[in-house]
């Protein structure tokens, strides 16, 4: 077995591990023949590197990089990469601007290491005249950013790759199976008997070790966005790491931490994000979507 | 706050399924609004045309886009009828040895016909999305004026390839006219303007056959070639124009010969025209703001025995984020129609044989052109505003009238709501 996977079996479905885009991978199937589940968590290893290799801000030889450091010069970008581009800016419309791929920036006057680091209104406000979707000439197949501004498709990458692994895993087996890459889960067709895969939530208070609650999941995809501890603390005020592009200031009085399921992980994932964005009125934006939500406040 | 899933869930399925779908937000409430002014003056009070045109396109579904287009000319002023300048004739009357007899009314120009004229056009197109990378569209117009009617309906097909960079697209269109003078049906061809001899209107159906490629080469160079080869049956004539026969004639009263007009007759051109046209341009933005230069060719020819030759240069500085300036440059050389004389000619001696097809207008005669332009370009209202002037010289070699100048100021406005 390569050496950057494991396969284990459980006692009525195999699980694959991998590690990749900085978080646990986990390939759950429907199957005890390991020869199986060896090979489709070889699948979702390679697709899961490849679009981290293609999509990471924190590499120098892809489109990212290329566009990052494009200086004010019009980017040819391919067809996948156009994809990514019209949904962000699809995804930038329909939450009227609260979530923008080029506000990755903030992150420069943001540290959100629990401790009363807040940036000064100065510098925050230097940072925001690099921030704007609508500053981003998108004519495909050509994407154009001014100097100084970058673009992070953190937002999006992970749950695309879950999407994407699990579309490439459903030509390769008849079997049901969820892939899940460090919380963000697809699972295309219900498992045998019909039987849920339980989901546990993880409880912010006490991120990694105890759950805050269960959720059976029989089909679609699932995705959580929550601040964990990645938030400020100041004056008895929590600053959550959920940054407005507008303000440059993070989101107040957002949940802890939203769950939903949709039919893909990617539309879960950018229904929990669009509710953490919308801070105090995150459930009623929740309710008016018409999806399966967890909310911790 | 309104309920954003089922748009997501488009924009998501698109993502996933690597099929480019209009947003539903944009497919919606999307509409592209370009009006613009156009004023064309030729100088010495010939043509003047005043164009509006609006142009409004949107999406009616994710696949589905519709474009109108709208245009509403006046036009007016005096156009060379082909016949030869009155000045250059000594005699208001003249008696031939034929027997026929023309006289010229004192005073009155004849070389030149004033003319006014509205013309309303419309035309409809409906863009159809069949698959990722294949389009259809469907097209129809109308446009009428006083003294000429056409209708027409187009069919193109375009294939994109996978990667996006090439386009390959295929047309036909067929367009019907009818033309006819204001007052009455068209005159008979090569008839004599005396005799008023009237035929019913004139009747022309013209097929179109386009086909195109367009190339992005890399991210800075676009290419574009395109054949179109086009078929015309019917009335080709202009009802307006006529040809002069002229004989050199002595002023008794001088010794001075000069070329003065026996007769005149209506212009006659042939029933069908073939043209095939090569269109090719190419686009390339070089340096760090943005500076582009855009160079075409064209290369005409038909059945009549017009090839002409067509060079365009336009180079775009921008001067700032949001307005750049663009000068322009044409050069155009045309080779004369087989048919097309500046007079007919007497020489007093033989007998005028009227050959089949002749016409004086200068469009048809060998003629070099130039073009002068400068545009500007800005961002306003969050829209585009776009202002542009242009001098058009054109040297005929044979024709009465053997210049054409003309200057064209459009102004023009272009922007998307949603």
């Amino acid at each position: 077995m390569p050496n950057h996977i494991s396969v284990e079996t459980k006692n009525n479905y195999s699980i694959g591990r991998f590690t990749a885009m900085a978080c646990p991978c986990e390939i759950l199937i429907d199957t005890l023949d390991k020869a199986e589940a060896l090979k489709l968590t070889e699948i979702a290893y390679k697709e899961a590197r490849r679009i981290e290799n293609k999509f990471s801000r924190y590499r120098d030889d892809n489109i990212i990089y290329k566009i990052n450091h494009s200086h004010g010069e019009p980017v040819l970008v391919d067809d996948e990469t156009a994809l990514m581009m019209d949904f962000a800016e699809q995804c930038y419309e329909l939450s009227n601007g609260k979530f923008d791929i080029t506000s990755g920036i903030l992150r420069k006057a943001w540290t959100f290491d629990g401790s009363d680091n807040i940036p000064s209104s100065i510098e925050v406000k230097s940072i925001l005249e690099h921030i704007g979707w609508k500053k981003v000439k998108w004519s495909r197949p050509n994407i154009t950013l001014p100097a100084g501004m970058e673009i992070d498709l953190g937002g999006i990458g992970k749950e695309y790759a879950v999407d994407s692994t699990s579309k490439l895993i459903k030509q390769a087996t008849t079997s049901s199976f969820l892939v899940n890459f460090g919380g963000d889960i697809a699972c295309p067709h219900p498992r045998i008997n019909n039987q849920p895969w339980v989901i546990g939530v993880d409880d912010p208070e006490n991120t990694g070790e105890a759950s805050a609650g269960k959720v059976s999941f029989y089909q679609g995809g699932l995705a959580t966005s929550g601040d964990a501890r990645r938030f400020l603390l100041k004056d008895g005020v929590r600053y959550s790491h959920i940054l407005n592009p507008e303000t440059g200031y993070p989101v107040k009085n957002a949940p802890r931490s939203v769950t939903v399921i949709a039919d893909t992980c990617i539309e879960a994932g950018m229904l929990s994000t669009f509710a953490m964005l919308e801070g105090e009125n995150a459930i009623s934006f929740l309710k008016e979507q018409d999806v399966k939500y967890w909310c911790i406040p | 706050m309104n309920n954003i899933k089922s748009k997501l869930s488009i924009a998501t399925c698109t993502l996933l399924s690597g099929t480019q779908v209009q947003a539903a937000d944009t497919a919606d409430n999307s509409w592209d609004l370009n009006s613009s002014l156009l004023y064309y003056s030729e100088a010495d009070d010939r043509v003047s045309v005043t164009k509006a045109i609006a142009f409004l396109t949107g999406d009616l579904s994710s696949e589905d886009s519709i474009s109108v287009n709208l245009v509403l000319d006046t036009m007016s002023g005096a156009t060379p009828t082909g016949a030869v300048k009155s000045s250059s004739s000594s005699v208001t009357s003249f008696t031939g040895a034929s027997g026929a007899s023309s006289s010229i009314a004192g005073g009155a120009s004849v070389d030149r016909v004033n003319f006014s004229d509205t013309r309303m056009g419309v035309a409809l197109t409906w863009a159809h999305e069949l698959k990722r990378t294949h389009k259809i569209s469907y097209g129809g117009s109308l446009s009428v004026e006083k003294d000429y009617q056409s209708y027409g309906a187009s069919v193109n097909y375009s294939i994109e390839s996978d990667n996006r960079l090439n386009t390959y697209t295929m047309g036909f269109a067929g367009t019907f006219d009818q033309i006819y003078r204001k007052t009455d049906g068209t005159p008979e061809p090569l008839s004599n303007v005396e005799d008023n001899n009237i035929l019913s209107d004139g009747e022309r159906y013209t097929y179109d056959f386009i086909l195109g490629m367009s190339k992005v080469f890399n991210k800075k160079t676009v290419g574009q070639l395109n054949y179109t080869m086009s078929y015309s049956d019917g009335y080709h004539t202009d009802p307006y124009k006529v040809i002069s026969q002229v004989r050199l004639v002595e002023d008794t009263n001088s010794g001075v010969f000069t070329w003065t007009e026996l007769e005149r007759y209506f212009e006659s051109r042939p029933d069908s025209r073939f043209r095939h046209s090569i269109f090719t341009s190419m686009a390339h933005q070089y340096g760090g703001t943005g500076e582009t230069v855009q160079t075409a060719y064209r290369l005409y020819t038909d059945d009549w025995g017009i090839t002409s030759h067509t060079f365009d240069l336009t180079h775009r500085t921008p001067l700032s984020e949001s307005s750049y300036l663009e000068p322009h440059f044409r050069y155009s050389i045309q080779s004369a129609a087989d048919f097309f004389r500046p007079s007919i000619i007497d020489d007093g001696t033989t007998p005028v044989i009227l050959p089949e097809y002749a016409s004086a207008d200068n469009r048809l005669d060998e003629t070099t052109g130039i073009t002068i332009g400068l545009e500007y370009g800005m961002k306003l209202g969050g829209g585009h505003l776009k202002a542009r002037g242009e001098y058009i010289n054109w040297q005929h070699a044979k024709a009465e009238y053997d210049e054409t100048t003309a200057m064209v100021m459009q102004v023009s406005y272009q922007k998307l709501f949603d």
